[in-house]
Parts: structure tokens; C-alpha cells; sequence
């Protein structure tokens, strides 16, 4: 089966020409044999009964008649013995009757019986010639060839010419294989190994022999080694370029990184500063929008406690009014460090107005802790506050409201109860009221 | 008989040499004195020349020759007289190498050169070539004419199998002796045959009732020494009318060792070849004469092949079948001489 190999196909296109060279050969010899065989024994043929016909017609001019050939046979023998295809020769007479034979009358030629040779018989293996007599009547030599015989013999001369043959496409496959392995093959591995182990990372290809070859196969290697060479140059142009590629890429991602940092931190900045209360920084009333929708949302929906204190500073005004608005800033200031620094970053405090603050309180448990939780964050903004050396008369009014009391309420109307409460506490100066019925 | 003719002098024979002048550094050319034991005309004779011409290649030679014709003279006296005529030349025109072939030429010319300083070579001798004294001499070299007889026995076998007695038919002649001496020697080494009958013949009527009286003794006649077979009158017979006598008078198969014979009738032979022997004479008078190579150096040698032959008109008219494979590979004479 041929397989996608070169070298398969080398050798077998070299072994097909070879074989088919030995059978045009072989042909072309068994058509010539045969031809010359032929010829061989027409040959043969003729000049046997050309010399039977002049001994015979010696014997006539010695005055000898055809029934006195003592001996006639043996004469006709010996001059047929050395010969394989000649198997038959008489002496005829006038009417091509044999008076004398030797050998066997071909059953190729068609002759009719009792045997009698006709004149007119056409046929290229039997040749008959006048013997001429003096005062007689003219015999015939015929000598036959017997053309299975000669056939025979062309077969055992074809057969031998097999026989060489055979021998000989042997020894010539032998060789075609070696010179093919030596000088073509071989070669092409050693390319094919060549190339196989180049690396683009080698500082130059190895020279080896292949590139010493003058032939096509020499040339490969050559030109292989020059593509090579310029692949290293490209390869490593191509390394410097991506390097310094990726140097800059490298750069302009840092800076690219730093950029966004920056603009990350920009942006949070500035979110931050766009729900960031910069005096109390507290969330604004922005950031307070957000997170109690989101707090009133996330309790409902899981049920967690949630309350929200609306913080209102007392005398604010009247400190901004008597000690300035430093002293009020510096309040807010205060009020919103000691928020942030009083409750846990999961409770946020908010500054929604000047002096209004809102705290939302998530982590408690019972309504008790609540209570508590207020009292902390009246007690962190009472909490004097020294201004200049002046202790400023900053009280607050918080009024209380639960989402656990109030679960179906809407945020709108759970905001107005708590700033309800606010404000009663603020007029009732009571400092904390809880929503009705939550107290 | 033929007119005498006194001496057969061939002056300038300019043969058919390539003249190379790097391969001949001597300006003149050499002069041979070629003594034969028989006559110019004899086949046997003009073959051996033929190839002892051919065997000197390109050399410059000039030639004289001296016929003995012993085949066709019996006198002793006459062949003496022609032997003399050799020596004077010898003496008068200092030849520069004597080629002397057949048994006769040996040992009426020859042998009075033995270690001299005129180098001779010899062809077509059948007696052992110790009894003319060449094996010690240092100036003697030559080619010996062994006549093939096993494998005509044995060609002749092919023809006739149950061939098991034969007759050797031979005269008093010098060649013969050597021929008869090798003859018994061979046939011990061939099983199922032998020689039983030897017959020494020097007269007509001799030969004749000693082929009549063969006809039941013998398979076959081994038809040797058939010259200076004498008539009635003394006169030597042309061995062609004995050989066309034998033809029509025996019913024998019979053989011989040249190819002359089977022309004229004998069966068959595995024959000697004339033109091989001079052929190698001559490659040796080369050697001696161009490159001055000693005599001594040169080794007697011999022919080893012969070509076998057959008249099938003798075969037909003795009823003897030929197988065509042996007749292909065989000379083949059609008809006799005398029918020609």
C-alpha cells in the first residue's frame, strides 16, 4: 500500500521503472528471439537442404540412380543431428513422395496422408529444393522445421533471459535502494533533522555538512539557514519592538492604573463629597435619601429591626448668632465626629439640615436597647462643647420611630412620624419622643 | 619403348614467384638440381614438384632436372648413365641445393653428397633413411613417404567387411622393401586379418597367374609393386595394361597407396599425397637456402593424412554397394583410365 512517503514513492517509482524496463526488455527479446529464431532455422533449414541437395546431385552426376543411395538415411541424419528444430528431411521424388526420411514430419504443417508434400504447400517451416539430374526426373530435398520445437526453444531462452533478470532486478533493486538511502534519503532526513532543530532562539545555526552539498539538497539548506538568519534579525527586532511594547504598554497601563486610582479616588471623593456632609461629615441629606429607602427596604424584607432617630440641635441658632458661625460649624463638627465615633458604622448618622441629623439604628434587639440607643446619642451631643474657651449651650430633640412598630408603612409617612415625634420633643422640651405607641 | 630423351633441362623455369626483395637479400637466383627417380610426365612426380615449387614461396630459383625414369627403364646401365649426367651437373653447375625424390634418385644421386657441403633435400622415400646413410649426415633432410595401410585396410573394409585374407602383391624394386617391412608390422595390430599370401613377381605370365590363382586363396589384393613388369621379350610393361588386366581378369577387391592406381582401376586406396611431400620439401629448401638454416636442425618428417579414393566403376563392376556417406567423403574416379 502506498503510503503518503516521498521516500516510498522514490523507491517505488525507481523499483516500477526498473521492473517495468526488465519487462519491456524481456519482451522486446522474446519478439526477437522468435524473430531470429525463425530466421535462424529458415536459415538452418535452407542451408542443410541446399547441402544435401548438392551432395545428392554429386551423387547423381556419379552415375548413381535414386534407389542405389546406399546409405541415404544416415547421410540425411547427421545432417539434421546437431539441429533441435530441423526433425525432418527427405528426398522426394518427382511426385513429392519421400524415397528416403529421416525424423519426424512436424504435425504442425498440415500435410495429407499418406505423406505427401505438396508443392503448393505454403507454409514458412518446411523447405523443399530441386535436385537437378541428368537424364532423370528432378527429385526434391524437403526439410521441415518443427515450430513447437522452436518455440520450445524460444521459451527456455526467455526463461533463462527470466532467470537473469530476475537476478539482475535483484541486484539492481539492492543498489537503487542503496543509492537512493545514501544519496537521497539520508539526505533528505538529515534536512529534515536540520530543520526540525532549528531554533529561532540559537545564536546561529550550526553549520554541518549539508551546506558543503553542491546539489538542490545543499541549496535547501543554505537558503533554510539564510530564511533562519533573517528570522533570528526579525525575531529578535520583533522581540526589542514588543518589549519596549509592552514597556510602554506597562507605562501607560501604570499610568492608566494611577489615572484611574486617582480618578476612582476622585470619584469617590467625590461621591464621597456628594453625600458627605464636609462640615459633619456625616452623610448628607442625599446620602440619607439612599440609605433609608434602602434600610426600610432591606428590614421589611428581612424582618430586621430598624429605627430612625430625627435629631434636632436646641439653641444651634442662637450659638451661630452669639459665638458666630465658626462656633456653629465647629459645633456641627463636633456633633458629627461624636456621632460617627458613638455608634457602630452599621447604624449611620446622617446631617440632613442645618442643625437636623438623623441616626438609624439597625442593631438592637428589643425596643429597651432602643431607648438606650437614644439616650446614648442625646447624651453624645449634649455633651458640652468647648469653643474657645466658651461651652457652648447645644442641646438636641430627638424624636424616635420603628419600622418593627410600623411595617406597613410607607417611608414617607414612617419619615413624618419620627420628625413628629422631633418636634413634640422639641416643643415639649422632653429631649426624646418615641412615635405614639412605641415609647 | 618411349625415345630416350637425354636430359630433361628445364633452364629457366621462372615460375610464378612474387618477387619481394625484403624477404630475398641474394641478387641471383638459387640454383636447384632436382633429381627424380622417375619420369617429368609421371603424376607422382609432377605433384611432388608442384609442391615443392609451392613451398619455396617467393624465392628466386632456377631450375635443372634430371630424370631417372626407373619406372619406365630397368636397365642398370642406362639409369647409371643418367645418374652421371646429375653428378657432372653438380660438378659444372654447383647447385646450391639437390632435391631428390623417390627411393631411386637416393640411391643413384644422392647418397654421393652425403656430408658434403651441397645441402639435399629429399621427398617420397620409402626405405628407411638409414640405409642411405641420412640420418648422420648433417647436410640431408627430407620427407618420408609412410604409405597409409590401416586406414586403407580399413577404407577397403567399409566397402567389403568380411575382408579377412589379403595378398600383397610387390617387385624385386627398391620401394618395396620398406613398404612390406611397415605392411607386417601394422596388420599384427589389426585383429580378424592377415597377409597370407606375398607374391614377389618380375614377369608378365608371373603376375597374371598369380592374380588367377589368388581368385579363391584371398579377400583381396594389395596391388604394390606392379612395375618393370617384364613380357615375354623382356620389355617392361606399361603398369596401365597390368592394372587393366587385373581389371578384367579378377573378381577380387583391391587397393593400393596411390592415387594413380585407383585411376587405373584398383578399388581403392587411402593415398599418399605427392603435392604434400614436395610441399614440405620445399618449405624446407626454403630454410635452408634463405635462411640459412642447417640441414641437421631440420627433422626428417612425413605425411600423416591421406584422402581416400575410390573408382566406383571397379566397385560396380565387382558388385560392391558403396555407401554414399563414403563416397562423399572420398575422391571418386567414375570410369577407368582407359575409358577416358
Amino acid at each position: 500500500m502506498m503510503t503518503s512517503s516521498l521516500k516510498s514513492k522514490l523507491i517505488f517509482l525507481f523499483l516500477f521503472g526498473i521492473f517495468l524496463t526488465l519487462l519491456v526488455l524481456l519482451l522486446i527479446l522474446y519478439f526477437e528471439f522468435y524473430k531470429n529464431e525463425k530466421q535462424l532455422h529458415s536459415h538452418d533449414a535452407n542451408a542443410v537442404a541446399e547441402n544435401i541437395k548438392l551432395k545428392t546431385e554429386r551423387l547423381f552426376n556419379l552415375g548413381l540412380n535414386p534407389d542405389e543411395l546406399l546409405g541415404y538415411e544416415t547421410l540425411l541424419a547427421k545432417s539434421i543431428e546437431n539441429s533441435e528444430a530441423l526433425t525432418f528431411i527427405s528426398l522426394l521424388d518427382s511426385q513429392y513422395r519421400p524415397l528416403y526420411s529421416f525424423g519426424t514430419f512436424p504435425p504442425s504443417i498440415i500435410t495429407q496422408s499418406p505423406l505427401t508434400i505438396s508443392p503448393t504447400l505454403k507454409d514458412d517451416h518446411i523447405v523443399i529444393k530441386p535436385v537437378e539430374r541428368i537424364n532423370g526426373q528432378t527429385t526434391f530435398i524437403a526439410v521441415a522445421i518443427d515450430h513447437d520445437k522452436e518455440l520450445q526453444h524460444v521459451n527456455d531462452l526467455i526463461y533463462k533471459v527470466l532467470a537473469y533478470e530476475l537476478v539482475a532486478f535483484l541486484f539492481g533493486a539492492i543498489a537503487v535502494l542503496i543509492f537512493l538511502k545514501t544519496q537521497l534519503i539520508r539526505p533528505i532526513n538529515d534536512l529534515i533533522s536540520h530543520i526540525n532543530h532549528a531554533s529561532l532562539t540559537d545564536a546561529e545555526q550550526p553549520n554541518n555538512k549539508l551546506v558543503t552539498r553542491k546539489d538542490e539538497i545543499g541549496h535547501i539548506a543554505l537558503a533554510f539557514n539564510s530564511l533562519m538568519k533573517r528570522l533570528r534579525h526579525s525575531q529578535r527586532s520583533y522581540i526589542d519592538t514588543n518589549n519596549k511594547l509592552l514597556a510602554l504598554t506597562d507605562e501607560l497601563e501604570s499610568r492608566v492604573n494611577k489615572r484611574t486610582k486617582a480618578l476612582s479616588e476622585a470619584n469617590e471623593r467625590l461621591d464621597e463629597l456628594s453625600k458627605t456632609d464636609p462640615l459633619s461629615r456625616l452623610g448628607n441629606r442625599l446620602h440619607f435619601n439612599e440609605a433609608f429607602i434602602k434600610h426600610i427596604n432591606h428590614s421589611k424584607r428581612h424582618h430586621h429591626n430598624f429605627s430612625i432617630l430625627m435629631i434636632d440641635l436646641d439653641n444651634f441658632k442662637h450659638t451661630n448668632d452669639r459665638y458666630g458661625h465658626a462656633a456653629g460649624d465647629f459645633v456641627i463638627k463636633t456633633i458629627g465626629q461624636r456621632l460617627t465615633n458613638t455608634f457602630r458604622g452599621s447604624d449611620s448618622a446622617f446631617r440632613i439640615g442645618g442643625d437636623e441629623f438623623v441616626l438609624f439604628l439597625t442593631e438592637y434587639s428589643h425596643h429597651t436597647d432602643l431607648a438606650s440607643l437614644a439616650q446614648k446619642a442625646l447624651h453624645c451631643i449634649c455633651e458640652p462643647i468647648l469653643y474657645d474657651c466658651i461651652q457652648l449651650p447645644i442641646g438636641a430633640s430627638i424624636g424616635v420611630a420603628s419600622i418593627e412598630k410600623h411595617a406597613s408603612i410607607d417611608p414617607e409617612t414612617f419619615l413624618k412620624l419620627a420628625d413628629q415625634a422631633m418636634y413634640t420633643a422639641k416643643s415639649e422640651k422632653k429631649g426624646i419622643i418615641f412615635v405614639e405607641g412605641e415609647a | 619403348m618411349r625415345p630416350f630423351s637425354a636430359i630433361g633441362i628445364f633452364a629457366s623455369l621462372l615460375l610464378p614467384f612474387s618477387m619481394s626483395a625484403a624477404s630475398d637479400q641474394r641478387d641471383e637466383a638459387y640454383k636447384i638440381l632436382h633429381v627424380m627417380s622417375y619420369h617429368q610426365t609421371w603424376e607422382w612426380n609432377q605433384q611432388q614438384f608442384r609442391g615443392f615449387k609451392d613451398g619455396l614461396g617467393d624465392l628466386s630459383v632456377s631450375f635443372k632436372v634430371i630424370e631417372l625414369d626407373t619406372k619406365r627403364i630397368s636397365d642398370e646401365g642406362k639409369i647409371q648413365k643418367r645418374a652421371q649426367q646429375a653428378h657432372d651437373l653438380v660438378k659444372s653447375w654447383q647447385p646450391d641445393l639437390l632435391y631428390t625424390n623417390d627411393d631411386n634418385a637416393q640411391k643413384y644421386v644422392a647418397t654421393r653428397y652425403i656430408s658434403t657441403n651441397l645441402p639435399i633435400v629429399f621427398s617420397g622415400v620409402n626405405r628407411d633413411p638409414s640405409e642411405y646413410g641420412f640420418l648422420s649426415a648433417k647436410n640431408v633432410t627430407g620427407v618420408m613417404e609412410y604409405e597409409h595401410f590401416v586406414p586403407t585396410l580399413n577404407y577397403l573394409r567399409t566397402l567389403e567387411p568380411n575382408i579377412k585374407r589379403l595378398a600383397v602383391i610387390i617387385n624385386p624394386g627398391l620401394t618395396w622393401k620398406g613398404v612390406a617391412s611397415r605392411i607386417r608390422s601394422q596388420i599384427k595390430n589389426i585383429p580378424d586379418i592377415d597377409v597370407t599370401e606375398w607374391i614377389l613377381v618380375e614377369e608378365q605370365e608371373e603376375f597374371q597367374n598369380a592374380i588367377l590363382h589368388l581368385q579363391d586363396k584371398v579377400d583381396a589384393i594389395a596391388m604394390l609393386g606392379v612395375f618393370n613388369i617384364k613380357d615375354k621379350e623382356g620389355n617392361n610393361l606399361d603398369y596401365t595394361e597390368v592394372l587393366k588386366w587385373t581389371q578384367q581378369n579378377s573378381q577380387l577387391p583391391d587397393f593400393s597407396f596411390w592415387e594413380t592406381r585407383v585411376e587405373r582401376g584398383t578399388l581403392c586406396a587411402v593415398a599418399v599425397s605427392g603435392y604434400e611431400q614436395g610441399l614440405i620439401a620445399g618449405k624446407m629448401a626454403r630454410d635452408i637456402l634463405k635462411n640459412k638454416k642447417d640441414p641437421a636442425s631440420i627433422s626428417i618428417s612425413s605425411t600423416t593424412k591421406g584422402q581416400p579414393m575410390i573408382n566406383l566403376k571397379r566397385a560396380k563392376d565387382l558388385g560392391i554397394r558403396v555407401d554414399v556417406n563414403t563416397l562423399l567423403e572420398s575422391k571418386v574416379y567414375e570410369r577407368y583410365s582407359w575409358d577416358l
